[in-house]
């Protein structure tokens, strides 16, 4: 067969790979199959070309970047680069539009092979400078991003700045209006070990009375007609002072920073110490992505008890030109950002190239993710196939550079040409892949689907890295239900592997890792 | 301006010192990052503090009623519009949200008709923690909508709908001007006192302590470099002032020189504090800055230091060629379409609005 020919074939093959294991093994990442696949490929490098293996595995990547986003839509099974969109992409679900959800990220993702395929050969030179410039600040720009992701999550704040203590009756009306306070009330209050001291009454709004007794402030809220129960008309409610409220809302914020801790020093303990075994130690990773986003999401989704309502199969995503600009543009740069930088991956790219370019639309977000994580997983292998560049970022430079080393032009336009026809054919995969599963999530109850998945999940999860890699996923399940529980952001878990690298590149990592007692 | 828009410029600012940028290369320094933590501060004083702080003289809380009544609302509003006429005191009203599930909530509506001297209030859909309306939640229209008439002279030119649904509500302040009218200002708390030169002078000295905290940490003994202090104390200074001197391009200003100054100033009104080409431009430049610095004081540069041929190419050029783009694309969107006449009541109202709803800050992402 034609060398080229056979190329593309190997290509499309892994397409065809990817596309199986995204819809029917959710949860599986995609560095992970790749870890596999090079490790049975390698006693076999004299039956097969490594460069056709390069193309089997450029054809996968680009398959799961853009299919990848069956599992997140309608299985509940995000990995570290969907999570992110996963929640958007659930509301679109509910609402009976998960195909729409799917279309849009496959759009995204073909502008992010478009983008890709067209403009990275003219950017060598200008890429390789970059990178010279770059590399030695890599630590601050990571510790950047953290203090950023640190400081910039609002606190949850419902607007409360009174608490409820209890009801009265509206027989206490004419006290409060004389002036006085009932004795309910100070007995109420006495009850809550609240003592009134000279308290004074007056009624600065037609609805309420407010007693102060220079401590405190309680307020009598009268409740409305239509709302309020036979003998408790009246409410009395505490104002809570300003660092009370202050400490109200930051307890989101305080399940953000914990979340951070603990993702750090999970970080830390997988890099330093992993508990997998040896031989199987280049899938440390997995266990703990796939417990902090996948499982985690599951667990919600089956506590949750929701059903799925019947999916609406749209013809049209109803997205104008600019919008797609400007998820596009923006999911661009933060893809190609992740593949740039180390330990930067899509989720988080994602969210600051959405504060950058402004984003707030969800279909504009679920685009530009869409984008941003095939720039971010194709990327990362075009840059390092690219001349002058051959730039060295996450599991696919890694494991390729174990039986392929790049080293002509020629070879990577082959590349390019194979990524291109790969997108083709993984977004016409996707069309109908989730056509397919949006019938398959109206006809299985969601909780049995999110149960085989989660029984799926760990029965790959035990093969690969045993009942020790078990037990770490447990952990990293544990830390991930944290966001999920206290409603704080879940970019927060991505300190499991941006902290550890961020501390090493500042030269002090085994120095914090000896003082967590790691070494 | 967006967070992030705030801390890049921050992180600009810190790069434009040599000595930052040469012991980041050459000890490991995060000191850089302290530009992007000061640039990004005065709106995290605002947004993650100052507003809780904030006393209310009414507060609408639907949670509290059972049922929520869109005439009691509207009643509120106008008994606090009074309440500011006959005291002539300043008087504020919250519009509290009313969550009903984990990601459900009641939404509703408040619009001031100047015009016509009423308060309006409409009870919307029940809303996901996203603003999607959940379909057939809406109350029926006769129980959905309350209106109350206030007589008073209010400076509100802005008619359109503020909504009141996820995390925390709208609020307003009354304030009696000198002729006796009364002008309406939306999150107040907002630019008051953070955005501004004497706020930076304040907390500038406390990112300086934070540094010789971290440093010493790190290093585990007490460290104190007093060159280093300086550029950390520069860096802090000029990161804050960045922030607030990149504020006054929009519309909204702010209170420049508080407790000398009382009042927000207005902006140079350029453009909108949420326009996302605003923010992607501000961005640019920073990116721009920060790599010509970094080359700048390289001991070996990579590129061109001529800073007219750097900025040309990759800042003027490409900034003018998507500014124009983007005008142009505007132009064609409103061809027949009747130009939006806003004021500049209402350009602030938006600038404010868009800085209420920054990205991923109330979201779950």
């Amino acid at each position: 067969m034609d060398f080229y020919l056979a190329c593309i074939m190997w290509a499309v093959l892994g397409t065809l790979v990817a596309a199986l294991i995204s819809c029917f093994l959710p949860g599986l990442h995609v560095y992970n199959v790749m870890g596999f696949v090079v490790l049975l490929y390698l006693p076999m490098m004299d039956v097969i070309e490594p460069f056709h293996m390069l193309m089997f595995l450029a054809g996968m990547v680009t398959g799961f970047g853009i299919l990848f986003t069956i599992s997140t839509i309608y299985y509940s099974a995000p990995d570290d680069t969907t999570a992110f969109y996963f929640m958007p992409g659930q509301k679109y679900l509910m609402d009976g539009r998960g195909h729409e959800a799917a279309m849009i990220t496959g759009i995204g993702a073909l502008i992010g092979i478009f983008t890709l395929v067209s403009i990275l050969p003219f950017s060598m030179g200008f890429l390789a400078l970059l990178r010279e410039l770059v590399s030695p600040h890599t630590h601050w720009i990571i510790g950047s991003i953290l203090a950023f992701l640190l400081i910039s999550e609002w606190p949850r704040e419902y607007g409360r700045s009174k608490i409820q203590l209890f009801n009265i009756s509206k027989e206490h009306r004419a006290q409060l209006d004389k002036g006085e306070i009932p004795d309910v009330i100070i007995k109420g209050l006495a009850d809550r070990k609240r003592k009134l001291g000279d308290a004074k009454v007056t009624k600065p709004r037609s609805h309420e009375w407010e007693i102060k007794d220079g401590r405190r402030t309680y307020i009598v809220h009268e409740i409305s007609a239509k709302g309020a129960e036979p003998g408790y008309e009246f409410m009395v409610l505490c104002v809570l002072p300003g660092w009370k409220r202050i400490a109200e809302a930051y307890k989101s914020k305080a399940a953000g920073w914990l979340t951070f801790g603990l993702a750090s020093w999970l970080g830390m303990l997988i890099f330093y110490k992993t508990i997998v075994p040896v031989d199987r130690a280049f899938q440390t990773l997995m266990p703990v992505f796939v417990g902090l986003f996948a499982v985690s999401a599951i667990i919600l989704a089956l506590i949750s008890k929701v059903k799925i309502p019947p999916q609406h199969l749209s013809k049209s995503t109803d997205i104008k030109g600019v919008r797609i600009a400007q998820g596009g543009g923006s999911g661009f740069l933060s893809g190609i950002f992740a593949a740039f930088v180390p330990a930067v991956t899509p989720g988080v790219s994602g969210a600051l190239g959405g504060n950058a370019t402004g984003i707030r639309d969800d279909k504009v977000f679920i685009m530009s993710m869409g984008t941003n994580r095939v720039v971010y997983y194709v990327g990362a292998l075009a840059l390092f196939l690219l001349p002058l560049l051959h730039l060295r970022r996450g599991g696919m430079a890694i494991n390729v550079n174990l039986f392929f080393v790049p080293q002509t032009l020629e070879q990577y336009l082959l590349i390019t040409a194979a990524i291109a026809i790969c997108g083709f054919i993984a977004f016409i995969i996707l069309i109908y892949a989730s056509k397919f599963v949006a019938k398959l999530v109206e006809r299985v109850t969601y909780q049995t689907l999110n149960l085989f998945v989660l029984v799926l999940i760990f029965s790959i999860i035990f093969l690969m890295t045993g009942i020790q890699g078990i037990a770490l996923m447990l952990v990293a399940t544990a830390i991930g239900l944290v966001p999920v529980m206290w409603n704080s952001r879940r970019l927060n878990l991505l300190a499991v592997i941006l902290v550890p690298i961020w501390l090493n590149m500042a030269g002090i990592g085994s120095d914090i890792a000896s003082l967590l007692g790691l070494v | 301006m967006k967070g992030f828009t705030h801390f890049l410029t921050g992180i600009a600012i810190a790069t434009c010192f040599g000595i930052a940028v040469r012991d980041s290369f050459e000890n490991m320094s995060q000191i850089i990052i302290l530009g992007g933590i000061f640039g990004y501060l005065p709106d995290f004083l605002d947004f993650q503090v100052s507003r809780f702080l904030e006393d209310f003289d009414y507060e609408v809380d639907p949670t509290l009623e059972k049922t929520i009544d869109p005439q009691g609302i509207a009643n509120m509003f106008v008994e606090a519009i009074h309440h500011a006429r006959d005291t002539g005191k300043k008087t504020s009203i919250k519009f509290n949200t009313m969550k009903l599930g984990a990601d459900t909530w009641r939404q509703y509506g408040i619009m001031v008709d100047a015009e016509k001297k009423r308060i309006v209030v409409k009870i919307g859909p029940l809303v996901t923690t996203g603003k999607t309306a959940l379909p057939g939640t809406e109350p029926p229209l006769k129980e959905a909508v309350g209106i109350a008439y206030y007589d008073a002279d209010l400076i509100h030119t802005y008619d359109a709908w503020t909504w009141a649904d996820i995390m925390s509500g709208p609020d307003y302040s009354i304030i009696p001007e000198d002729d006796g009218r009364l002008r309406l200002d939306f999150i107040a708390w907002h630019r008051r006192w953070s955005h501004s030169i004497t706020a930076g002078l304040a907390f500038a000295p406390l990112g300086l302590l934070l540094y010789v905290a971290l440093n010493s940490a790190f290093a585990g003994r007490f460290v104190f470099d007093a060159q280093m202090a300086i550029i950390a104390f520069m860096i802090c200074l000029y990161g804050y002032w960045i922030h607030v001197i990149v504020d006054q391009f929009g519309i909204m200003g702010s209170n420049l020189f508080p407790p000398f100054t009382k009042q927000r100033s207005k902006g140079l009104s350029l453009f909108h504090s949420g326009l996302s080409i605003a923010n992607f431009g501000t961005n640019w430049i920073s990116v721009s800055v920060i790599l010509y610095n970094l080359n700048y004081w390289a001991y070996e540069p990579v590129f061109t230091t001529d800073p007219l041929k750097y900025f040309g190419l990759t800042t003027a050029i490409p900034l003018a060629v998507l500014v124009s783009i983007y005008m142009a694309y505007n132009r064609w969107e409103r061809k027949g379409k009747e130009k939006a006449g806003e004021t500049d009541d209402e350009a602030a109202f938006l600038e404010k609005m868009d800085e209420m709803q920054e990205f991923g800050s109330g979201s779950n992402v």
